[in-house]
């Protein structure tokens, strides 16, 4: 089976890259995106078969992003929302916008990698 | 169509955001010179528009009497608060820049930048000075000084800016002065430094003369001060202007543009304050001569309790061997003090920036602290904040002596909440500093022996344990030491772009963007295990994000600035061992 692609979008180029260093051990591919253009140029270039969104970005902010991918690109692409404690009416405009999970920072990358799996596993079933 | 001012403020914050997406470094010379000299250009455009929106009158209608749209003290204050943000930065690198090694060109270049930025602050508090006036904001206060002990002082100022000019300074006093006044001590000087330092602008050889003696009063004294000079002197025509805000000898330009044109209007408002009188004679090409009247009414102070008036004993107790913690960032001030105190056997320390003045009372124990509460580069209250503010005990309850040539009513009241224990006025007595220190010093001896048994147990930053754990890192990063290394470089570039990038979101008072960069390093310093520093960022964070308060966030971006050093050097220290 081919392995699947993610998107991280993630400011912080440090959390970014162990995550994406942790992900890629757990078989993904995955694609970084610093802010909002960066994301939004990936999007337009290839869905991925998830989207990981930090809430906060600059130039476009976890909950655009979600505006974007559903009602623009009229795309169902899981998306799990990282957010920050304290944040909890953000996380739920995500899920009203449509995001299907979320984590809260300080985020667990192994946490991170069940979620994502239990994410594909429910969409292949 | 015309564009209206909403759309405008809409395309200049989308410049503003494609900007802070453009990497500047990238930039060649002739790129960067081309840029900037395009938004100078710009800038001025929309300065024109602004001050001035109906093209085609004249900024300045007449000589003489010149209305200004500066004359709206909001707009003055604000404007200059603006510019007082960039010039502290200038201020700031300049000194920096002077720690770095230079060859003597380079040296004399920074001076003048320095100087250059020096009398533009000057500029500044003066437009500031005036607006308050004007807005009526600053009120009289009625303390005991002596008149002696400012005249000295400002004797001493014009000289040294006479040093390098054949001009000379002579103070004459004629008959003898009553030793103490009661009045508004800053007024007297501000007069007296206004019209003494146009003088030296205005005077290129020659004397400068201040004669002072006590005149005829019905009640109290009155004084009388002559301030002549040999220099230009004001055209008759111009004479009834001079007095006006932004009047300028050479308005024409014939002359030297380095008066600002508020000094006199700030004389006449403040005489007029002190009910004094002031007049003016000047004969063009041979110099001016003001006489000025100030009538102080009351022989003694009426309130009770202030310092001046504390019955004085000749130098009884002792200072030997007491630590003195100075904050004074002026290096002559520092100088005095410093030779003031060691005479006295006292032990000083002094810093000239906030942070070094923490890391002091860290490593040295302090007896007591002396504090400039006006310096160009450091804010002593908030120093006072940060002391009362900080995690030891022993510290936090140190007496705190504030030092201060300006003391409006608004600040004698506010200046024990904000942890203030005593206040000298300067130019002070040597002797009242002295009876000062030892009254502070013996009741911060009675202090340790009650904070002997309760010392704080927090760990101190300077012991280099728990600054941070690499163990949860290095973990995740399943024993790879390359991806190890990695993560610490960018967590340096991201902490070392957050420090930066703080500065100027704090002085743009830009919480959003604060909220923004704390939130994009939070998780790095999570996972460096660096919890003192993460406590710091969270509390910007919350601040930023919940309350709202810029002066709280200054205050704990200090703490950081004086922290991450410390992380760094653990992280250098941890990472070598790895090597």
């Amino acid at each position: 089976m081919q392995p699947k692609r993610l998107l991280l979008a993630e400011d912080d180029q440090m959390l970014a890259s162990l995550l994406k260093y942790r992900l890629e051990r757990g078989g993904y591919i995955v694609d970084l995106a610093f802010d909002g253009r960066d994301v939004k140029s990936c999007l337009q270039q290839e869905l991925p078969d998830v989207i990981i969104s930090d809430i906060m970005m600059p130039y476009f902010s976890g909950i655009e992003l979600l505006d974007y991918v559903r009602n623009e690109l009229n795309s169902r692409v899981p998306v799990i929302i990282i957010s920050t404690a304290g944040n909890e009416t953000n996380i739920l405009n995500a899920f009203d916008l449509g995001a299907d999970d979320f984590i809260s920072k300080p985020v667990s990358p192994a946490e991170l990698i069940i979620r994502v799996d239990k994410l594909l596993r429910k969409r292949i079933a | 169509m015309p564009i209206t001012s909403k759309d405008l403020l809409d395309q200049l914050s989308d410049l503003q955001l494609t900007l802070e997406g453009y990497s500047f470094e990238q930039l060649n010379v002739e790129e960067a010179r081309a840029l900037k000299s395009y938004f100078d250009t710009f800038r001025n455009h929309l300065e024109e528009k602004i001050w001035n929106p109906q093209a085609g009158i004249p900024a300045r209608k007449a000589q003489g009497a010149l209305p200004d749209p500066r004359d709206n003290p909001g707009v003055v204050t604000s404007v200059s608060h603006d510019l007082r943000n960039p010039l502290n930065a200038i201020l700031g690198f300049a000194d920096l820049l002077e720690a770095t090694s230079l060859d003597a060109d380079q040296q004399e270049y920074l001076h003048a930048i320095r100087l250059a930025s020096q009398n533009s602050m000057e500029i500044v508090e003066e437009l500031l000075q005036y607006s308050r006036l004007k807005a009526g904001a600053e009120d009289s206060i009625s303390l005991a000084f002596s008149p002696l002990g400012i005249l000295r002082d400002i004797r001493g100022y014009i000289q040294a800016l006479l040093r390098h000019t054949p001009v000379g300074f002579e103070l004459f006093v004629e008959g003898s002065l009553p030793e103490t006044l009661v009045g508004d001590p800053s007024k007297m000087r501000r007069i007296l430094l206004n019209l003494l330092e146009n003088a030296v602008k205005f005077t290129e050889k020659g004397v400068i003369e201040l004669v002072v003696r006590s005149g005829p009063a019905k009640k109290g004294c009155t004084l009388e001060f002559e301030i002549s000079d040999t220099g230009c002197g004001i055209p008759r025509a111009e004479l009834p202007y001079i007095f006006k805000p932004y009047y300028q000898a050479g308005s024409d330009g014939k002359r030297s543009r380095v008066g600002h044109g508020l000094g006199l209007s700030i004389v006449s408002k403040l005489i007029g304050e002190l009910n004094g009188s002031i007049e003016v004679k000047s004969k063009e090409g041979k110099g001016t001569t003001f006489r000025l009247r100030i009538p102080y009414p009351v022989k003694r102070a009426k309130e009770p309790g202030l310092l001046a008036e504390k019955p004085l004993s000749p130098l009884s107790g002792d200072l030997t061997g007491v630590r003195v913690l100075v904050f004074e960032d002026n290096p002559l001030n520092k100088k005095l003090l410093e030779s003031r105190l060691a005479k006295w056997g006292c032990t000083v320390f002094t810093a000239g920036k906030v942070p070094e003045g923490m890391r002091l009372l860290q490593r040295e124990p302090i007896d007591v602290i002396l504090m400039d509460l006006r310096m160009p580069l450091m804010d002593g209250y908030q120093a006072t904040r940060r002391i009362r503010e900080h995690r030891t005990a022993s510290i936090r309850k140190l007496p705190i002596i504030a030092l201060t040539a300006d003391i409006s009513m608004a600040e004698r009241e506010n200046y024990r909440k904000t942890g203030i224990d005593d206040l000298l006025l300067k130019p002070y007595d040597p002797e009242f500093l002295f009876e000062l220190l030892t009254h502070w010093n013996r009741r911060s001896a009675d202090n340790k022996d009650k904070l002997e048994f309760r010392c704080d147990p927090l760990p101190e930053w300077n012991t280099g344990d728990g600054l941070i754990n690499l163990d949860y890192l290095e973990a995740e990063c399943m024993g790879d030491p390359r991806m190890l290394a990695d993560l610490v470089r960018l967590f340096r570039n991201n902490l070392l772009e957050f420090a930066g990038r703080m500065k100027f979101y704090l002085q743009e008072g830009n919480l959003g963007a604060i909220e923004a960069g704390t939130h994009k390093v939070l998780s790095g310093i999570n996972l460096i295990g660096a919890s003192q520093l993460l406590e710091v960022v969270e509390a910007i964070h919350r601040a930023a994000r919940d309350v709202g308060d810029i002066e709280r966030i200054a205050v704990l971006y200090e703490e950081f600035l004086e922290l991450y050093p410390l992380v760094e050097e653990a992280l250098q220290r941890e990472m070598d061992k790895r090597k």
